[in-house]
């Protein structure tokens, strides 16, 4: 489980999260919605541990940035973390080394779901955008963490990798696993996602739980009611 | 549009200037850097004395001949690979299809280029103290050679450019052009090799090799050196030829480039491309690998190391791909540079020797890949203890820092007749100054984060390399008050620095930990 409490993080005199708590539950996919510049990559930063901030980020009852919490924490970041001199297939022998794990074959199947296999020999550098977005998606995944964190996960992905994408965050939901996923692309989380937050301005501007008995207002619909006129910063 | 371009330049230059006033920080490091400038000036100064005699001038026109000719080497042979650029990407965009001549926007690039060549000799103003002292040169004929240095450097920029204009388009005028240029520096290596081992006094016959019209031929460094040799020596005929033969080649490159048909739009813009990723990745927190554009990929797999040293391994993997070698090509230029100076200072001693090696040291020591580590998440999310993997990203430099200490001192042995124990002594402790400096840049990163002025991060890391330094200079004091000597009083110095440059490392070290724990303190 994953639990924010409190949260508050500023740039200098800019208030980019503001005393922010939301916890996303095990077996549970939380997303985070908003503009540009509404503070979801800082707070996804925060719980990675690459930001200092006010409040308390937990990952299993673990502190944040404890080695208990960074071994179940995976993190895929907005811009693909990729080394341009290491081929595709020792970028994931280098994650199951650093985090001291045994090959058990889960690095050749994630590389064969996002059509990566053929290229395990290819650099980091000859990558298309889009490959290397892959790459850096299964190296977040390689060490089987149980909390994962997804910063525009689906920019730069193409079809395919976009489906299989959606199919693992449904998996990793069912195997148990915490995953929050932060977008400012509404159609693309469509009706996998059991909590929205909705973020403007550092604040959480609404929450909506997905139940498919809810005849209400849609998400799209309670997005663009919460942000037109005063979204971005 | 005609005063497009001046417009450009002017309204850069006073923003420049603005931001030294917004950031106050940077205001400081200028003032900074003047205030260092002035110590080494006055400083310097200090040590003139009546009657003082100084070295021979010459050895030091020869010295700058050395200089010149390594670096317009390196920059001017780029052109065989990727030629390099005046021209950034908002140039390319904006100014390339703008209704502005061709030739009006190469000269627009020559001078951007001009003046940052200018910032790359600073580090010259700083050897004022010594240059001073043992050859009596004033400040301004330090200025003529800081220029000297930085016009070698623009126009070995331009000679790339101009060889990559040329052959970048045919493989094979490209291979002939190589053989010419690399054969026009064999030719005068070679004659200068010849003439200092056909004579008994190996130094003489260099120095006044180096200082003949046959040497200063050599294109662009020659010219410079005859330059600034003969504003040194007061030999206006030298000082005529230098300068004006530069001027002619300026303007014959310039005109060659301005009057032939070809569009070097075409050939900058994949530079250009190629730079302004670098840039835009920079911005966004992320330090390309700069490597190599054709990579031979090899035995694949990192194969060893677990937690932590799984780093020192895949740095192992990249330095092979990016074929960095043990030793770089500045640290084996200073290695040179030092040597050259224990030949010129064998009568002062190994001291002297040593604070300048360490004092060049300063210069070609860098964080490897350690800089590029801190721009991806994996640094900060292994779970493993910062120090740790501190530890472990710096450890690829160790093999260097010992061959660097043994190319140095092995032949400054023979040079100054040092024992085995004393050239012992010397390689350990330089190689202990090898971790002290990387130590220090990894306390300027942690403190600092990033600074785009490379300038004034290297004013900074001064700062903290001479707090460091002081608890082994404190020791030597203590030692010398006391009367303990091993070997003898200068080895006892350079001993006891060495001693406490590890225990200071490792506190330094143990204290900057958490550079791992949050990007941002890397500004990233």
């Amino acid at each position: 489980m994953l639990s924010v409490s409190n949260v508050s993080k500023k740039y200098g005199k800019l208030l980019a999260n503001d005393d922010l708590s939301f916890s996303v539950n095990d077996g549970q996919i939380a997303i985070l919605l908003g503009p540009n510049g509404a503070g979801k990559s800082t707070i996804i930063k925060s719980i990675a541990g690459l930001l200092r901030f006010e409040g308390e980020i937990t990952v299993d009852g673990f502190a944040n940035k404890s080695l208990e919490a960074k071994r179940i924490l995976g993190y895929v970041p907005e811009m693909p973390a990729v080394y341009d001199l290491l081929t595709v297939g020792e970028h994931l022998e280098f994650i199951r080394r650093a985090y001291r794990m045994d090959d058990d074959g889960y690095g050749e199947t994630l590389l064969k779901r996002f059509e990566l296999w053929d290229k395990k020999d290819k650099l980091g550098k000859e990558l298309s955008k889009g490959m290397q977005q892959k790459l850096s998606i299964c190296c977040a995944l390689v060490h089987r963490p149980h909390i994962i964190i997804f910063d525009e996960p689906l920019v730069g992905l193409d079809p395919h990798a976009i489906k299989e994408l959606k199919e693992v965050f449904v998996e990793l939901k069912e195997e148990g696993a915490s995953l929050l996923i932060s977008t400012h692309m509404i159609d693309s989380v469509e009706n996998y996602w059991d909590v929205a937050h909705i973020m403007v301005n550092g604040k959480i501007a609404a929450t909506k739980v997905n139940n498919p008995e809810d005849e209400g207002e849609s998400l799209e619909e309670m997005f663009f009611k919460i942000t037109e006129g005063q979204g971005s910063e | 549009m005609k005063g497009a371009l001046s417009y450009l330049l002017l309204t850069r230059l006073k923003n420049e200037i603005r931001s030294l006033f917004k950031h106050p920080s940077r205001l400081i490091y200028a003032l900074i850097f003047v205030g260092l400038l002035g110590i080494t000036i006055f400083g310097g100064k200090a040590s003139d004395a009546p009657g003082k005699s100084v070295r021979d001038i010459s050895e030091l026109s020869a010295g700058a001949l050395v200089l010149f000719s390594v670096i317009f080497v390196t920059t001017a042979q780029n052109g065989f690979g990727n030629g390099g650029t005046f021209f950034g990407m908002q140039d390319v965009n904006l100014m390339f299809p703008a209704p502005i001549r061709q030739q009006r926007v190469l000269f627009y690039g020559l001078f951007r280029q001009m003046t940052s060549s200018m910032l790359i000799g600073i580090f010259l103003l700083f050897q004022y103290s010594w240059m001073h002292d043992i050859y009596g040169v004033t400040f301004g004929a330090l200025i003529a050679i800081f220029i000297g240095y930085s016009l070698t450097i623009f126009l070995g920029q331009l000679t790339a450019m101009t060889i990559y204009s040329f052959t970048s388009g045919n493989e094979k005028h490209r291979q002939i052009a190589k053989v010419v240029f690399y054969l026009i520096v064999a030719g005068f290596a070679a004659g200068l090799l010849i003439n200092v081992f056909s004579s008994e006094d190996h130094l003489s016959a260099a120095v006044k090799t180096a200082n003949s019209y046959a040497m200063r031929a050599f294109p662009v460094s020659g010219w410079m050196a005859a330059a600034v040799g003969g504003i040194l020596s007061g030999e206006i005929k030298a000082l005529i030829f230098g300068a004006v033969i530069s001027v002619v080649y300026l303007a014959a490159i310039v005109l060659i480039i301005s009057l032939s048909k070809r569009d070097y739009y075409e050939d900058v813009l994949k530079t250009a491309e190629i730079s302004q990723s670098a840039i835009t990745a920079k911005k966004e927190g992320i330090i390309t690998d700069a490597a190599p554009r054709n990579v031979k990929v090899g035995k694949t797999g990192i194969g060893k190391g677990e937690g932590a040293n799984a780093f020192y391994y895949k740095h192992l993997i990249e330095n092979r791909r990016s074929k960095i070698l043990i030793l770089d090509m500045p640290s084996l230029i200073f290695v040179l540079v030092s040597i050259v100076f224990s030949v010129f200072m064998r009568e002062h001693g190994v001291t002297a020797v040593f604070i300048f090696s360490v004092y060049m040291q300063l210069f070609s020591s860098a964080l490897g890949r350690f800089n590029k580590e801190l721009s991806k998440p994996y640094i900060y999310m292994v779970p493993e203890p910062p120090l740790n993997k501190l530890i472990q990203c710096l450890r690829e430099g160790l093999s260097g820092w010992c061959v660097q200490a043994i190319l140095l001192f092995v032949p400054v042995k023979f040079i100054l007749g040092l024992t085995t124990a004393e050239t012992v002594i010397c390689i350990v402790a330089r190689i202990t100054f090898s971790i002290l400096f990387t130590v220090g840049n990894v306390v300027a990163e942690r403190v600092l984060g990033i600074i785009q002025t490379r300038a004034l991060l290297i004013l900074f890391y001064f700062v903290i390399l001479v707090i460091m330094s002081v608890p082994g200079i404190a020791l030597s004091i203590l030692l010398s008050n006391l009367g303990v000597t091993v070997i003898d009083e200068y080895i006892t110095t350079i001993g006891s620095l060495a001693i406490m440059n590890i225990p200071v490392s490792v506190l330094a070290l143990f204290l900057c930990r958490n550079v791992l724990q949050y990007s941002e303190l890397n500004g990233r």
